[in-house]
């Protein structure tokens, strides 16, 4: 069957789609060994992508896990309509806007600053741009950051991924409604008001 | 100056734009630096954001990314194990193995069968009532019916009664039949 339509150049690769399915086939023929591939393909775009709805890298790490669970048990569901990559995005959309909703996240969304340095992981403090011109110039910019994410946090899970998706991961409008069931109209609208809300929490930036 | 400064609206879709590609810049944006400042603000501190959020990524060293997959493909790897050891496994055994694996569970599960199967009993015991009560009530409808029959009811009750009693007495008049007949 064709692709759904909208899928990336990336996604839509005839000789990336033939390999792809090729190893699905051993995954579930019952060899475990060969969704390896897809792990080591995909893991930084998931993982990214999580880690830019959430904004704390353990729950990013948790969740990019869970995601690949989820994959591989699912993986006799998958038809091969979509490019795996498309499917994975839904499963990551999908899990992410479940865990949203279950639970607080352990660090605020919005408390970007100490979020990710984790005790007890290896994962490194987040690069914090600076760019040394003064200490009053990188405290803005931390309130600025700190601001967006409190705006982010105010979109509901759903717009959250959208505007993600479209403005920090530049996907086209087409993929991210493969990637979250949704069609092209509905994408924009979403993004749209998305946009708006933030504006109207960056009031004061002006 | 040319016209208005931007609406809140237009300086969203600057920075934002829902459309893919370029969006054209207005006219009044190129001329007036009180909108040239809030577009470019607004736009800062999104890429700032972006910026960091790529910078996180980058800074992850193989180390994370190794020990994410081992992490995944461990999970997988026994979930796949269990998967095998079920299919392996016959039904009855693995039945057996599963209340002796949650005794609580088994156990709490035959009660709750039995606590259905007493249930059932007493609600069928209560309905069952029901139809022997109706059927009683039948009975004493059919012995008082005489009393209430018309003369017409009467009359058909008395010609069926014959038609049975010459039927009973068939064999004996069958002697008077021709041999033919017989």
């Amino acid at each position: 069957m064709n692709d759904l339509p909208g899928e990336s150049s990336r996604a839509a690769d005839p000789g990336r789609r033939e390999r792809e399915s090729e190893i699905l086939g051993r995954v579930r023929a019952g060899d475990p060994e060969a969704f390896e591939y897809f792990v080591k393909t995909y893991q930084r775009k998931v993982f990214r992508l999580v880690y830019t709805l959430v904004r704390n890298a353990a729950e990013a790490d948790a969740l990019t896990q869970d995601i690949f669970v989820k994959a591989w048990r699912a993986v006799g569901d998958f038809k091969g309509e979509a490019a795996f990559e498309t499917w994975l995005n839904r499963i990551a959309v999908n899990a992410v806007r479940d865990s949203v909703r279950r639970r607080k996240p352990v660090v605020s969304f919005a408390d970007l600053a100490a979020a990710e340095e984790v005790e007890g992981t290896d994962l490194p403090r987040a690069a914090e741009p600076t760019d040394g011109t003064s200490p009053e110039r990188d405290a803005q910019s931390r309130q600025i950051r700190r601001r967006i994410g409190e705006a982010l946090e105010a979109l509901s899970p759903r717009q959250r991924a959208i505007f993600v998706m479209k403005h920090y991961e530049e996907r086209s409008i087409a993929e991210i409604g493969a990637a979250t069931g949704i069609d092209d109209g509905t994408v924009k609208s979403h993004l749209f008001r998305a946009a708006r809300k933030l504006r109207q929490k960056l009031e004061d930036l002006r | 100056m040319s016209g208005r400064h931007m609406t809140e609206e237009e300086i969203v879709n600057r920075v934002f734009p829902v459309d893919e590609g370029p969006a054209p810049i207005p006219m009044h944006q190129a001329v007036c630096p009180e909108c040239q400042q809030r577009v470019t603000k607004l736009r800062e501190a999104f890429l700032l954001d972006r910026g960091v959020v790529t910078g996180v990524i980058e800074s992850l060293p193989g180390d994370f990314w190794a020990a994410q997959r081992r992490a995944i493909l461990g999970r997988i790897s026994e979930l796949a194990a269990v998967e095998a050891e079920e299919k392996a496994t016959p039904f009855p055994a693995r039945f057996t193995r599963s209340i002796l694996q949650r005794p609580a569970l088994a156990f709490g599960s035959l009660a709750a069968a039995l606590a259905l199967v007493a249930g059932l009993t007493v609600l069928r015991g209560g309905t069952e009532s029901g139809p022997a009560a109706g059927a009683a009530t039948v009975a004493a409808v059919t012995a008082s019916e005489p009393a209430g029959l018309s003369a017409a009811d009467r009359e058909d009750d008395e010609l069926l009664r014959s038609v049975d009693s010459v039927l009973s007495s068939e064999a004996s008049h069958e002697a008077l039949l021709p041999e033919v007949m017989r």
